[in-house]
């Protein structure tokens, strides 16, 4: 889009939210990442920088609230009430709708839902959660419903602080599920149906994506080496055809809602065919366990949780991934094994207890090492994919909703004007955006979400603040979309109006933890010397500065 | 209206290649027009996500035909509704798709080969070997992400460097240039070499506007100023990582934006789909780079999904019926822009996909994940009008099913690094390097395959 290079109108004070004093009353110490300079008469449990760092790695972005909590509360005190949060009840009734003529509203009510969500919703810890989960169990731009969609992002928020095994178990009868990955037809070839055979699609996912991956790993996540120091495989093409065959016969349940787009009837999870021809009930192995004959389809279900539970992979497998969401891409095997050791055990005995797990992950050594800045270790850190760097920059904002939700543009979007490299359940398809394997090219590091950062997303990067200062139904630079999506810019153009210093200050406190680094500050400084002019209308300077300072290696990677 | 200062310096001949230090066209002798221009080799890789189902894009018409149709029951497409093609090769006649229909007048004028029945192999394999686990087979068949990547070139090490990236790190130094080895989507592998980074092209737009930097606009200081601060390091990996990728997609950024000033858009019809619309994009640049004295190039094009479990055929958007007419469409637009630029003998396009496909259907109306398919080669240079290599038996059970369970999983009988090594020996990778970018050609007596002229 070039619709920033079109006309300018001066971009008023009054235009802006808030006064424009601004409130910068929460602000942290200009450039220091020492801690209780603030507020000196409160003791605060972390410092500032802590906080705000612990934030990107929890939650979908620091704000002063939350930076303020987390210093007063600590980090452990704060997740245990994140976890006693109950999860939200999406509202359905905005889908109920009496045909399938789903506007671009309806199609993007999850998305906006969601979006909203991670914008300001209290129970960020739940939904970072559903987030990093629903990068690595995926149902993609495939499943075409949005009830559908709607119904999977709240499967996902009721159990993701559950039971993993229980989480596997609800994946699998899905409607979604059994729709994006075909399981809900998967059926065994009878005199009835001559041309089936068992559908391997979602037994291989199952197992490949969602629980125990294609190689032998040891408890640290290493690749476990035979004697000749190769890999070996985790199953056989033989053990995904058993597996088929295991989970063949389920079925969504009856629409009798009336409503034609619920074929899938999304809302209920799938149930077992009552005919006999649609489910092979004959003796299966899988991975050298006997499934007997006669079983169940929900009895072959529990024991195919139960077989993968028990695989010694599962515990670095998902340790690995959890690590690589919220903290770090390339964890040492130690802080896996310290993960998987309390997904196999949360010390009362239980396998895939997630908040044990979710505590694990963030609370570790290696996680919190960095808290000091002095002592982060130099391979620590990973990719801002797309949208985590999207939400902590509206985050940091103050933005209260999703960007466009008044327009209908092409549907309601964060930013209307940007094609998203990245969004919710959305992914082309079950490999998701990026794999845990993933390493950047030419150098080897393992950097999952660098694939998502190319040229496009990077470009989209520099433009993003200032393009949606383009209001298109008033062809102006007004800021019309950011007073409707609730952001605050006040502190930030007034900020950069009173001088360089006050908005590098302004930048450091609100985006880089209290401690923007000199030579980000040299680089932003000199790229406002020579990119703006006194005659830019300053909340167009200060919204172009922010997306260069955005785009610096600084802030697109989280450390 | 002043949004920025104009920072243009008149006459002052600061040209972007001299912003792009000694990896720019300047240092490599390149430059607009420049008079070596002529000797120029692309390679298009046109990778069809998902598993396409080979057995429902080349299908024999002779007897053979009556094992394919028992095999494929529900999946079988009537024999009146293929597309033939003229003469007979590998023992067979053959007919395509209907949806492929485009590309039976060129297999007739000869730019157009299918590869019968190609895939990974560690070394030759047959197919009882393969029942009975008597021979190294390639790691996680089946599995799509490890699929890819092998097909692509991985060597199932941490090294995730592709085929295409290796070839042209090892081309001779008279044929390297900038934008070597180019990635149309996020994916990568093919592209991806030991050493360096595949460029990312943009199917849809390239960027030239990056908030305060225009890279149609380069000889400005805020240019400079930003081209300096993406190449400063970092103590830390993943921000020097970071800092890396911009660097990298500006510099790559700004000689596409500067090809794509003096492209034309190409008359051809690519269709509209989104495989169209970066076919279109490539074939609207190709010429300008030929022109510009670049010498080789490899880019990876992957599109669909066609991971066809279930709904296979019919005419939903995601069939496999549906999308061949894309992938028919934008090939045969591409071939036509690519003549009508002079770029027809220049420009070769390989189609290849994560796997082939059961023989058997699935329930749903569909297909499971298998291994040896049937692929196509495009270009003035391919020696066209034929099928490479041996066609497999349909039969379950049979000569070529690897599977111990018959369910029609063909042991491939051209291994991909053959196609592979003879592509890039194509693009001028010499006999001495073979090895050294596909390892496991060292278990293979034959090297490459006739698929190219001269």
């Amino acid at each position: 889009m070039t619709t920033t290079r079109r006309a300018v109108a001066l971009f008023a004070c009054a235009a802006l939210l808030a006064a424009c004093s601004g409130d910068r009353s929460q602000a942290p110490p200009a450039a220091s990442n020492s801690s209780g300079q603030v507020a000196a008469a409160k003791s605060y449990k972390v410092s500032y920088y802590a906080a705000a760092r612990f934030a990107e790695q929890a939650t979908f972005g620091p704000t002063p609230a939350l930076i303020e909590e987390l210093r007063t509360k600590g980090f452990a005190q704060w997740i245990d009430e994140q976890l006693a949060i109950p999860p939200a009840v999406v509202d359905v009734a905005p889908l109920q709708i009496p045909d399938r003529s789903a506007t671009p509203v309806e199609h993007a009510y999850v998305r906006v839902t969601f979006g909203n969500m991670a914008l300001k919703a209290p129970d960020q810890l739940r939904l970072r959660t559903v987030w990093s989960l629903s990068q690595f169990i995926v149902i993609g731009r495939r499943v075409a419903e949005p009830m559908a969609k709607l119904s999977w992002m709240q499967m996902l928020l009721d159990n993701a602080f559950g039971n993993y095994g229980e989480l596997l178990r609800k994946v699998s009868i899905h409607p979604a599920m059994g729709n994006f990955l075909d399981n809900a037809q998967n059926r065994p070839k009878s005199a009835e149906c001559p041309h089936c055979a068992p559908n391997e699609n979602y037994a291989r996912e199952l197992m490949q994506l969602f629980s125990i991956g294609v190689m032998k790993l040891n408890p640290d996540g290493t690749p476990k080496r035979d004697a000749q120091g190769r890999i070996q495989e985790t199953y056989s093409q033989r053990d995904v055809e058993e597996l088929a065959r295991v989970l063949t016969g389920w079925q969504y349940v009856f629409n009798d809602t009336g409503l034609r787009w619920n074929w899938g009837n999304w809302l209920k999870p799938m149930v077992p065919s009552p005919w006999p021809p649609e489910r092979d009930s004959g003796q299966k192995v899988v991975m050298g366990r006997v499934f007997p004959a006669g079983q169940s389809a929900p009895k072959d279900l529990d024991d195919t949780i139960d077989l993968l539970m028990k695989h010694e992979n599962i515990g670095p497998f998902v340790a690995l991934r959890l690590i690589q969401q919220f903290v770090t891409s390339d964890p040492s095997p130690a802080y896996v094994k310290r993960v998987a050791d309390v997904f196999r055990n949360n010390g009362a005995g239980v396998a895939g207890d997630m908040k044990a797990v979710l505590k694990a992950v963030l609370l570790d050594a290696e996680a919190r090492q960095g808290d000091e800045p002095s002592k982060l270790q130099p391979g620590f850190g990973k990719y801002r994919e797309p949208y985590l760097w999207e939400w902590a920059a509206f985050r940091a904002l103050g933005c209260q909703r999703v960007f466009g939700t008044n327009y209908h543009l092409q549907g309601p979007d964060l930013d209307p004007y940007r094609n998203p490299v990245q969004e919710f359940l959305n992914q082309e398809s079950v490999f998701g955006y990026y794999l845990p394997t993933d390493r950047s090219p030419a150098t080897n590091v393992l950097a999952p979400e660098q694939r998502l950062v190319a040229a496009d997303e990077l470009s989209a990067r520099m433009n993003q603040f200032n393009n949606l200062n383009w209001n298109v139904q008033t062809q102006k630079m007004d800021g019309k979309l950011y007073q409707d999506a609730g952001c605050n810019l006040a502190p930030l153009v007034v900020a950069f109006e009173k001088s360089p210093r006050a908005f590098l200050d302004y930048l450091s406190a609100t985006f880089f933890r209290g401690a923007m680094p000199q030579s980000a500050r040299r680089q932003v400084e000199e790229a406002i010397a020579m990119g703006v002019s006194s005659q830019t209308p300053p909340a167009e300077g200060a919204l172009l500065a922010l997306g260069f300072a955005l785009t610096l290696p600084d802030y697109g990677v989280q450390q | 209206v002043i949004r920025r200062r104009d920072f243009l310096r008149a006459g002052a001949g600061a040209t972007a290649a001299s912003l792009l230090g000694g990896a720019g066209l300047a240092a490599l002798g390149l430059a607009p027009g420049a008079a070596r221009a002529g000797d120029y080799r692309a390679l298009v890789v046109l990778f069809l996500t998902g598993g396409n189902d080979g057995h429902n894009s080349l299908v024999p018409t002779d007897a053979a035909y009556n094992d394919y149709q028992a095999a494929r029951a529900n999946l079988a497409l009537p024999k009146a509704s293929l597309i033939s093609l003229s003469g007979s090769a590998a023992g067979h006649t053959f007919g395509l798709h209907p949806a492929l229909a485009p590309l039976a007048p060129l297999y007739g004028q000869g730019r157009l080969a299918w590869i019968a029945n190609a895939g990974p192999l560690v070394r030759p394999a047959t197919a009882e070997q393969v029942r009975n686990s008597a021979v190294d087979v390639p790691a996680f068949l089946g599995s799509h992400s490890d699929q890819v990547a092998i097909q692509q070139g991985w060597t199932v090490q941490d090294d995730q460097s592709g085929w295409g990236g290796r070839g042209i790190e090892r081309l001779p130094d008279s044929l390297r240039n900038p934008l070597g080895a180019v990635t149309m989507s996020n994916n990568r592998t093919l592209v991806q070499g030991r050493s360096s980074a595949p460029a990312f092209l943009d199917g849809f737009t390239i960027p030239a506007d990056w908030g305060m930097l225009r890279l149609d606009n380069m000889a400005s200081a805020e240019s400079q100023a930003i081209q300096r601060f993406s190449r400063k390091q970092y103590g830390q990996t993943y921000a020097n990582e970071y800092a890396r990728s911009l660097q990298s997609s500006l510099d790559d950024s700004l000689l596409f934006t500067q090809a794509a000033q003096r492209a034309k858009q190409p008359t051809a019809d690519f269709g509209s789909s989104d495989l169209g619309t970066r076919m279109r994009m490539l074939a609207s640049l190709l010429p300008v780079l030929k022109a510009d004295g670049y010498r080789r190039q490899v880019f990876l094009v992957e599109w669909g999904a066609f991971d066809t479990h279930a709904n296979q055929r019919g005419s939903a958007s995601e069939t496999q019926d549906a999308q061949l007419v894309h992938v028919a469409q934008a090939v045969a637009g591409f071939d036509e822009a690519m003549r009508a630029a002079g770029l027809g003998d220049d420009v070769a396009m390989l189609m290849m996909s994560d796997f082939g496909r059961t023989v058997r259907p699935g329930s749903g109306g569909g297909s499971e994940h298998a291994w040896g398919n049937h692929w196509f080669a495009l270009g003035g240079t391919v020696q066209g009008g034929t099928v490479h290599g041996t066609f497999p038996s349909y039969a379950l059970g049979g000569p070529d099913d690897g599977d111990p369970a018959s369910n029609g999983r063909h042991v491939p009988t051209i291994a991909t690094d053959q196609v592979g090594a003879t592509l890039m020996q194509w693009l001028g990778l010499p006999a001495s390097e073979l090895h050294a970018v596909f390892p496991d050609l060292a278990n293979f007596g034959q090297k490459t395959i006739p698929l190219m002229r001269g």
